[in-house]
């Protein structure tokens, strides 16, 4: 699949402002210590921000942005449709909250506005990822592995950001407990991310001789093909992605995702007061830019089968 | 609405004969040009003429070579037969000889290195178009009636979900309508009482010059296509992915090797032997 910057952006960026969002819901209502002043109203623009970029991001790769409106109507049907409906109704508790904590309504409907915030955060991931996981057309993407996936980077690069946002705030010695959750948040997200790495290289997809109605004993090899130049089918979907370049991009994505970001984190507890916060941001932006790589690979690795249609040279 | 039907009365579609298409293009070429009038025109196109020209077309003809996989023929013979989900029995190849399996399945008789195959691709109004169910704004939809899937081109966002969904790359993305297209069956050519009776088919299926593609409704056990369907071992396209095609294809039928049915006429084994030295008399 063609990998999209405006879908990789939106997924990446939306997911870390729903995991954000989903541990504030927790955090701010019922953290057992009282929060620092200023920290929940910042946190809380800060996921909306990243998930209203994501969003826009995502309404940019429309032919008819104008119309997306009617993408709102068919949730009976459509996972994408449900997606839009949940993304919406996700801003009601995350502004509420955001009202709260600001005093501008009682602050003890936090109680029920954090949980219902992380409901319907957890919700919309979930229905993104399965935009994705509908689709039989896409093998790689065809397994209940794809809303582990989008749901555990959610709650990594959310939980490294509420961390982030606290060391602004408070002195290292109370980021223990928080680092070490973001941690473990990560690295179980990254296992899951192996996990499917692992699955994708093991995939089958149908032949080629099943795409055009032969037995699979018909080796079918194009001597022309339909068009000279590219379709709109080609370049959407048949996306050309050099295979011996995964295993780098692979180890790439996950050195940053984990490794320097941990490092980052680790320095984070060592430097001097003043620079606690900002070892703490390069930790989200080299965790980031890992989930990053891994859903650019997450489409550019994930063949369609009406690739079987062109690339038919090779034994699919 | 982009719920499918549960059942549709008609299910209009196409038959198509890979047996005798001779990969020519007219249908592609007379289904563009329909297309681009028509009542649902037009069918866009950018940088028609230069360096990298991209456009809308509900048709695309592919050519490729067949051959026998011997080593899959040789190692999933057994295997396969388990996971068929329509019986097809392996056909007996006589005069064969060689390190060639003696049995050769039915569609893919392939007893000549090189064979060549024309594989027309467009929509196939399935019965279970994904293609509908994931579209978030109810502009894509298959007709109770007879089948036909098709995009409401004022409702379209331009998504492209769409395209994702269908297995066959059957929908192509207008770039300047920004919205997705698709073959419409020639809804506006099939009920058009402007035209007259004989017109009233596919674009694709009336320029067809060797009579590869036939229409008709597959609902009806008795229509040319449903019995050429049944006589014939007419196929879905990728059926494990369980899209239910209401097109079908022919496989193409399997290939004598002349060398074998010219020797096989020569000599006339069942004759008297007089007749036989007068028939090779005669055929000096």
């Amino acid at each position: 699949m063609h990998p999209a910057l405006s879908v990789i952006a939106f997924t990446t960026l939306s997911g870390a402002g729903y995991g954000l969002l989903i541990w504030l819901g927790w955090l701010i209502p019922f953290h057992r210590l009282p929060l620092p002043a200023g920290y929940a109203p910042i946190s809380i623009v800060l996921a909306l921000v990243l998930i209203s970029t994501g969003l826009l991001a995502s309404l940019a790769h429309l032919g008819r942005p104008e119309r997306a409106w009617r993408a709102l109507s068919q949730w009976r049907s459509s996972w994408l449709s449900r997606e839009g409906v949940l993304a919406i109704a996700c801003y009601v508790p995350a502004v509420l909250m955001l009202l709260a904590s600001f005093n501008w309504i009682d602050a003890a409907h936090l109680r029920w506005l954090g949980p219902l915030a992380i409901v319907l955060a957890l919700l919309t991931v979930f229905v993104t990822s399965m935009i994705y996981a509908s689709l039989r057309t896409i093998p790689a993407w065809y397994q209940p592995l794809v809303p582990a996936l989008y749901i555990g980077f959610a709650l990594a690069s959310g939980c490294l950001l509420a961390v982030f946002m606290l060391s602004i705030f408070v002195p290292v010695e109370r980021l223990r407990m928080p680092m070490f959750t973001a941690v473990i948040s990560n690295t179980l997200a990254w296992l899951i991310q192996l996990f499917y790495w692992h699955r994708l290289d093991q995939l089958q997809v149908p032949r080629a001789a099943s795409a055009v109605a032969l037995d699979a004993t018909v080796r079918v090899r194009s001597f022309e093909k339909p068009h000279s130049e590219d379709s709109f089918v080609t370049r959407e979907m048949v996306f050309r992605f050099a295979r011996e370049r995964a295993p780098r991009l692979r180890w790439l994505a996950l050195i940053s995702g984990t490794l320097l970001s941990f490092i980052c984190i680790v320095l984070a507890t060592f430097v001097s007061a003043r620079f606690t916060a900002a070892a703490m941001l390069l930790a989200c932006i080299w965790q980031l830019l890992g989930i990053f790589v891994s859903r650019w690979l997450f489409f550019a690795e994930a063949r369609h089968v009406v690739s079987s249609y062109y690339e038919v040279d090779a034994r699919h | 609405m982009t719920t499918l039907p549960t059942s549709t009365a008609k299910q209009l579609g196409l038959l198509i004969d890979l047996d005798i298409c001779v990969g020519c293009h007219a249908c592609a070429v007379s289904c563009k040009e329909w297309n681009d009038g028509g009542q649902f025109g037009p069918l866009t196109d950018t940088d028609a003429r230069g360096a990298d020209p991209l456009g809308v077309w509900f048709n695309r003809v592919h050519s490729y070579t067949l051959d026998l996989d011997r080593e899959l023929g040789m190692a999933d013979s057994g295997a396969r037969d388990t996971d068929r989900d329509r019986g097809r029995r392996p056909l007996p190849l006589s005069n064969h000889e060689g390190s060639v399996p003696s049995v050769l399945p039915l569609g893919g008789p392939i007893d000549a290195e090189g064979m060549s195959l024309h594989f027309p691709r467009s929509c196939l109004h399935c019965a279970n178009a994904a293609c509908v169910t994931v579209c978030p704004t109810g502009a894509s939809y298959k007709r109770a009636e007879d089948g036909i899937v098709l995009v409401d081109y004022d409702k379209c966002i331009g998504c492209k979900l769409c395209s994702w969904a269908c297995p066959y790359g059957a929908r192509e993305y207008d770039q300047q309508q920004g919205v997705m297209k698709k073959c419409t069956l020639c809804v506006d050519r099939i009920y058009n009482e402007t035209l007259a009776e004989e017109d009233r088919q596919p674009a694709c299926v009336l320029a067809c010059p060797t009579g590869a593609r036939l229409f008709g409704d597959f609902a009806d056990p008795d229509s040319e296509v449903s019995r050429k369907t049944r006589e014939r071992d007419g196929r879905d396209l990728m059926p494990e992915l369980g899209y239910a095609p209401t097109n079908k294809y022919l496989p193409p039928r399997p290939r004598q090797r002349c060398a074998d049915a010219a020797t096989a006429s020569a000599v006339p084994e069942a004759l008297p032997p007089v007749l036989r030295w007068l028939d090779r008399l005669l055929s000096r």
